[in-house]
C-alpha cells in the first residue's frame, strides 16, 4: 500500500502550531472526500480561529464565514444547492461561544450539513483565553489559576450532549485525534457524518478533542496527555447519539 | 402620508452573466474561495486598491436626487425619505403664498449628490436641511456648499415625525423667507 498525499489536499507548508490538530484533521476530511469521491461536489465553510485557513489546504470550494456562522451560511448554501456536500468546520469558540444560537438553530431544524467541530478548550487563535468549553482547573490566559466553576467561572460547555438532545440531530459522535486507533475511530465518524448528508439524514456533527499545546502552553506530548487525562474525562469520547 | 408606488416588470429571476466565483463544486475548474482575509504581504493592500477603484466607479454612476428650485427661489430645503415627503408640502405651501421656496432631495445618501447640490448654490440665499434625527445628512450638506451660505437645521429625534406647521413656524421665526 502506497502511502500518500490525498488529492484534496495541497501540497503546501503548514501553518499550524507543532503538535496542533487541525492538520489531522484536514487530512482525514480530505481523505474521506477522496473515498466519496465528492471533492467536484463538496463546499466547506471555515471558521474564525486557526482554521480559517482550511481552505489553503483542501483543495475544493471553500468560503469563509462570520464569527461562529458558519452553520449558518452552510444552510443557506445547501438550501440553494441541495445537491451539493456542504461541510461545517468549526473551533468551539466558534461553534460553541459566539455561534452558539446559529448552532443550536441549525442542528434543530434538522439542516442535512456536515459538522467537524473541533475542540481544544480555549480560544487558541487569540491567545488561549477561557472559552465556554475550557475544562475545570484548566489554566488560561484569563484563568491563570484554572478555571473554578464553583467562583462563577462557569462549567465545561456540553455542546454535544445538548446537541444531541434534538430532534432534527441524527447524528453526534466525540472523538480526538490524541492516539492512532482514536485516529481511525474519527476518520469512521467524519465518513458516517458525510454519508449521512449524502443519504439525506439530516444533522451530523463529529467533536474533535483536540491539543493546543501552544495555547495550553504545554508541549505536545503533555498537550496529547492533557487531552486524555483531563478533556476526555470531561468531555467522554464516544457515539451520543446515532439514529441513522 | 402614503407614498405612491410603481411596479416595474420582474426582470429575469437569475442574472445571465455567468458567475464564476460561486461555490457550486469545483468540477472542472480550480478551487473557488470566497473570502476576505488576506494575510499575505500587500494582498490586502491591492484588494482595498481594487474596493477603492469600485466605490469611485460607484460614485461617478449612481448619484441619485431629485430637485425642485422655482425660479426666484430664497430658501432651499434638503430634505430625504419620509422628510421630502414632508418638504414637498412646505414648499408647495409656502410657494402659494408667494414665499418661493425650493427642494432638494438626495435619493442616495451615498454617493452623496455632493456636485449637485454644489450646483444649486447660486441659486438660493438660504437652506434649511430637515430630518427625523439631530443632525446626520447635514455634514454632507456642508461639505457640499462649505460657509458660502448660511445652512440651517431643524430634526427630531426618537421616532417622533416634525409637523408641517412646526417647520413653516420655525422658517417664520428664523426669516428664511
Amino acid at each position: 500500500m502506497k502511502f500518500s498525499r490525498p488529492k484534496s489536499l495541497r501540497n503546501r507548508p503548514t501553518h499550524y502550531c507543532a503538535g496542533c490538530g487541525h492538520g489531522i484533521v484536514h487530512r482525514i476530511v480530505a481523505e474521506i472526500v477522496d473515498e466519496l469521491g465528492i471533492r467536484e461536489r463538496i463546499v466547506a465553510i471555515a471558521p474564525v480561529g486557526c482554521a480559517v485557513l482550511a481552505y489553503d489546504y483542501w483543495d475544493f470550494d471553500c468560503s469563509e464565514a462570520a464569527h461562529g456562522r458558519a452553520l449558518a451560511v452552510a444552510t443557506g448554501i445547501k438550501r440553494a444547492r441541495p445537491d451539493l456536500v456542504v461541510l461545517s468546520y468549526q473551533g468551539d469558540g466558534d461553534l460553541a461561544a459566539i455561534g452558539t444560537a446559529e448552532t443550536i438553530h441549525a442542528a434543530n431544524r434538522g439542516e442535512n450539513l456536515t459538522c467537524i467541530f473541533i475542540n481544544n478548550a480555549c480560544y487558541g487563535m487569540t491567545g488561549a483565553q477561557m472559552a465556554p468549553t475550557t475544562v475545570r482547573g484548566q489554566k488560561t490566559a484569563t484563568t491563570p489559576w484554572g478555571r473554578r466553576p464553583e467562583e462563577g467561572e462557569g462549567y465545561p460547555l456540553i455542546i454535544s450532549e445538548l446537541l444531541a438532545k434534538l430532534k432534527g440531530v441524527c447524528y453526534v459522535e466525540r472523538t480526538t485525534t490524541m492516539k492512532p486507533k482514536e485516529v481511525i475511530k474519527l476518520k469512521r465518524a467524519v465518513k458516517k457524518a458525510f454519508l449521512n448528508q449524502i443519504n439525506k439524514k439530516g444533522f451530523s456533527l463529529v467533536e474533535v478533542l483536540s491539543p493546543c499545546p501552544t495555547g495550553w502552553g504545554m508541549n505536545a506530548v503533555s498537550a496529547v496527555k492533557f487531552v486524555e487525562d483531563k478533556l476526555s474525562k470531561e468531555f467522554p469520547l464516544g457515539i451520543i447519539k446515532d439514529e441513522t | 402620508m402614503a407614498e405612491g408606488i410603481v411596479f416595474k416588470k420582474p426582470q429575469d429571476k437569475y442574472p445571465k452573466k455567468k458567475k464564476t466565483w460561486a461555490l457550486t463544486g469545483a468540477k472542472g475548474r480550480p478551487q473557488n474561495i470566497i473570502r476576505s482575509l488576506y494575510l499575505g504581504e500587500g494582498v490586502l493592500e491591492q484588494h482595498n486598491l481594487k474596493l477603492q477603484k469600485k466605490y469611485r466607479l460607484i460614485e461617478q454612476k449612481e448619484v441619485r436626487f431629485k430637485q425642485y428650485i422655482p425660479s426666484e427661489a430664497q430658501l432651499l430645503i434638503v430634505a430625504y425619505g419620509s422628510m421630502h415627503r414632508l418638504a414637498k408640502d412646505i414648499v408647495a405651501e409656502l410657494n402659494k403664498v408667494k414665499k418661493k421656496a425650493g427642494l432638494f432631495c438626495p435619493l442616495t445618501l451615498w454617493p452623496f449628490p455632493y456636485r449637485a447640490l454644489e450646483k444649486v448654490k447660486t441659486r438660493v440665499k438660504k437652506v434649511l436641511v430637515i430630518e427625523m434625527s439631530y443632525g446626520q445628512m447635514i455634514e454632507d450638506v456642508r461639505l457640499s456648499l462649505g460657509k458660502d451660505i448660511p445652512i440651517y437645521f431643524f430634526g427630531r429625534a426618537g421616532g417622533e415625525v416634525p409637523q408641517k406647521d412646526e417647520i413653516i413656524n420655525y422658517i417664520t421665526k428664523k426669516r428664511l423667507l
